[in-house]
């Protein structure tokens, strides 16, 4: 078995780069000591932003997964600032595209028939560029279809790529591969997930279907039988990106509609199915007039149950001021440990409860107004937070592994949700009462 | 891309309810489901024809040896690849770059369909290299497809340098087309998509290098091989 440090160095190109950004944390860390020693001030900020500027730099440079992971991990740990974060969520995954005789060749390997014995018209220069494939444009009986065709190999490199990635990800949070793993698994299966394209079918399906009835929603029908483990044929939807859709001035009440809409299908994903569209990337979502269009079913979390029962109560008010439910809720889900000194377990409890207070302010009143100040406030909070010893340099891993898409899925929504200004109702549904029924039960 | 070959449909059949075909065709049948039986292809001329009920003669009319029947073999499944391409409609209206392209995917997911007889057939040949100077009849049928495509040439500004620099870039072709087999003997994974990625990554890199240096792609494909092979 090689060591990580020799996959790291010996794996040309993005390896190459992970190592310098390593170098350069390394150099910045020198530099801060170097200046302490010196001046004996403590400019730890300014470590953590070049830090920060030095990860950005280079991960901005990683494509594909390693991207998302990094991507992912440094949200949920509030590691990055907006402003990076705002980039990140642009760079897609860039192969280069498909030649047509190898999209041909794909769709025939998987469905037996060449596109164009299937549709009128295939396009073989590709519509968009799907995370793991490419996105055709054909037509059938004067019906568009959407034809994402995936790259072949692409889970092998998947997994390559996050071998890359795992080093820098230990170094950014101070923690052991060991430690790490859970979460990397977590990753790593997820996105492995996303080249099943039978499955993606099978989930956007049920989720479509169980989904429908909420109001302005749509989403596109699969077709299982021009579609296989590399092709997914589904209906073509029309509608604009958010930036786009933005740019053509629409009515507040239109945002709002639209706001609504979004807010209501992950209300009930999340509290009814149990099962999430964990990629609320910008790209997923097409809109036109007050209609939601939502595609690409990849990335599916489901909530366990046990975590759901614990993490969702600490966004309810009532349970906020209960000391002796919010311990037992915060070790449920491995944010603090039998072990840890009372005075660990305090410093933690007091910066997640300062945290949920925050995130859960949609919950707590019928109606809110998301603004750039209420996600500026939450980075800011998130950085004030990475300043305890405890959360930059954790001596456990703490904070389960489910709440990584949970986590990034609010954070996708929240930030949508500010682009558009949105004044909906958001609090008082019915899942809050049913939990609190459920835990007051529990506590009698 | 299951494009039907006439070798593949006369393996399944019997021996001797195939007399509608040639002896040629009929004896490249019977080394097929004769190696694949036994594990190996068979030692002797002489073995084989006995085996086959066949008379030494009639196997040197059509063959000077094994090898020259091999090469043969490897020779049929690229023509035939091509003969079932020309009838699809994409294929007639692409660049010959893509015609090329796509007779290479062909070409590879019909060799999937004799595959056991291959690995055995390549097992004596340990590198490209050897495999490179190995087969010369396959080697024409290939270079002949090659000479008859228009594909993007390199223009230095010199006519005089410009041929001999064109004719080695479709020597490159098919180094570059051998260097896949012995990867795909190789390739374990899953539909040998691995040999799949390759195809694309090699040979869109051949095209462009043609044209001008296209450093993306040499790098991604760099990427690939490193990842793949461990280096």
């Amino acid at each position: 078995m090689k060591t990580q440090d020799s996959i790291a160095s010996s794996k040309l190109g993005r390896a190459a780069k992970l190592v310098g950004t390593g170098a350069k944390i390394g150099g910045n860390y020198l530099k801060y000591y170097a200046k302490k020693s010196i001046t004996g001030e403590d400019s730890k900020e300014v470590l953590h932003e070049q830090n920060a500027n030095d990860i950005y730099d280079s991960l901005s440079e990683l494509k594909g997964s390693a991207l998302k992971v990094a991507q992912m991990l440094s949200m949920d740990k509030n590691l990055l600032p907006r402003a990076y974060t705002q980039k990140f969520a642009l760079s897609q995954y860039s192969a280069p595209p498909m030649s047509p005789p190898l999209v041909m060749k794909v769709f025939k390997s998987a469905t037996g028939k060449y596109p164009n014995e299937v549709f009128d018209q295939f396009d073989t220069k590709s519509l968009a560029a799907a995370s793991i494939g490419q996105v055709h444009l054909a037509e059938k009986d004067g019906k568009k279809y959407a034809v994402k065709i995936q790259y072949p190999g692409i889970a092998d490199s998947i997994k390559s790529d996050l071998k890359m990635v795992k080093p820098v990800a230990n170094a950014m949070f101070g923690l052991s591969e060991k430690e790490m793993k859970k979460y990397f698994e977590e990753v790593e299966d997820k996105l492995i997930e996303e080249t099943n394209y039978h499955l993606e079918l099978k989930r956007g399906t049920e989720i479509s279907q169980a989904s429908a009835h909420i109001k302005n929603i749509q989403f596109p029908t699969y077709y299982p039988e021009f579609s296989g483990e590399k092709v997914l044929v589904m209906d073509y939807l029309e509608g604009l990106h958010l930036k786009e859709f933005l740019e053509i001035n629409p009515s507040p009440e239109t945002k709002n509609n639209i706001a609504q809409t979004l807010w209501d299908f992950y209300e009930y994903q999340l509290h009814e199915l149990k099962a999430i569209h964990a990629d609320p990337h910008p790209g997923n979502f097409l809109f036109q007039g007050d209609r939601v269009g939502v595609i690409d079913f990849g990335c599916i979390k489901e909530v366990p149950e046990d975590f759901y029962q614990s993490y969702f109560p600490l966004l309810l008010q009532e349970v906020q001021e209960d000391a002796e439910l919010i311990h037992q809720l915060l070790m449920n889900i491995e944010i603090i440990f039998p072990d840890d000194s009372p005075a660990v377990k305090e410093e933690l409890t007091n910066a997640f409860l300062r945290m949920t207070r925050l995130l859960s302010r949609p919950f707590c009143t019928e109606e809110f107004e998301f603004t750039y100040e209420f996600i500026d406030e939450i980075y800011a909070t998130g950085e004030e937070i990475y300043k305890i010893q405890e959360v930059k340099k954790p001596t456990k891993p703490r904070g389960s592994k489910h709440a990584l898409y949970i986590n990034r899925t609010y954070f996708g929504i929240y930030s949508m949700m500010a682009d558009l200004g949105a004044n909906i109702k958001t609090g008082k549904r019915d899942w809050q009462a049913r939990l609190w029924n459920s835990i007051s039960a529990q506590t009698l | 891309m299951q494009i039907k070959v006439r070798i593949l449909d006369l393996v399944n059949i019997s021996y001797h309810s195939c007399v509608f075909l040639s002896m040629r065709d009929q004896i490249i049948a019977h080394y097929i489901r004769f190696s694949n039986k036994n594990g190996k292809a068979p030692v002797s001329v002489f073995q084989f024809c006995e085996d086959c009920g066949l008379s030494e003669r009639q196997f040197f009319d059509e063959f000077s040896d094994f090898e020259h029947l091999q090469e043969e073999i490897l020779g049929d499944f690229w023509k035939n690849t091509v003969a079932k391409l020309e009838e699809q409609e994409f294929y007639q209206n692409t660049n010959d770059a893509e015609k090329f392209l796509a007779v290479a995917y062909g070409f590879f997911e019909n060799l999937k369909d004799q595959r056991s007889f291959f690995l055995n057939f390549f097992g004596n040949w340990n590198s490209p290299k050897d495999l490179f100077h190995g087969f010369k009849n396959f080697r024409e049928v290939v270079m002949k497809y090659i000479d008859q495509l228009d594909l993007p040439s390199t223009d230095l500004g010199i006519p005089q340098i410009n041929k001999p620099i064109n004719k080695l870039n479709s020597n490159a072709l098919y180094l570059n087309l051998i260097f896949v087999l012995h990867y795909w003997v190789k390739d374990r994974s899953k539909g040998f998509e691995k040999t799949d990625a390759l195809i694309e990554k090699l040979f869109t890199l051949s095209f462009d290098m043609m044209e001008t240096n296209s450093l993306k792609k040499v790098i991604d494909l760099g990427k690939f091989l490193v990842s793949d092979f461990k280096l």
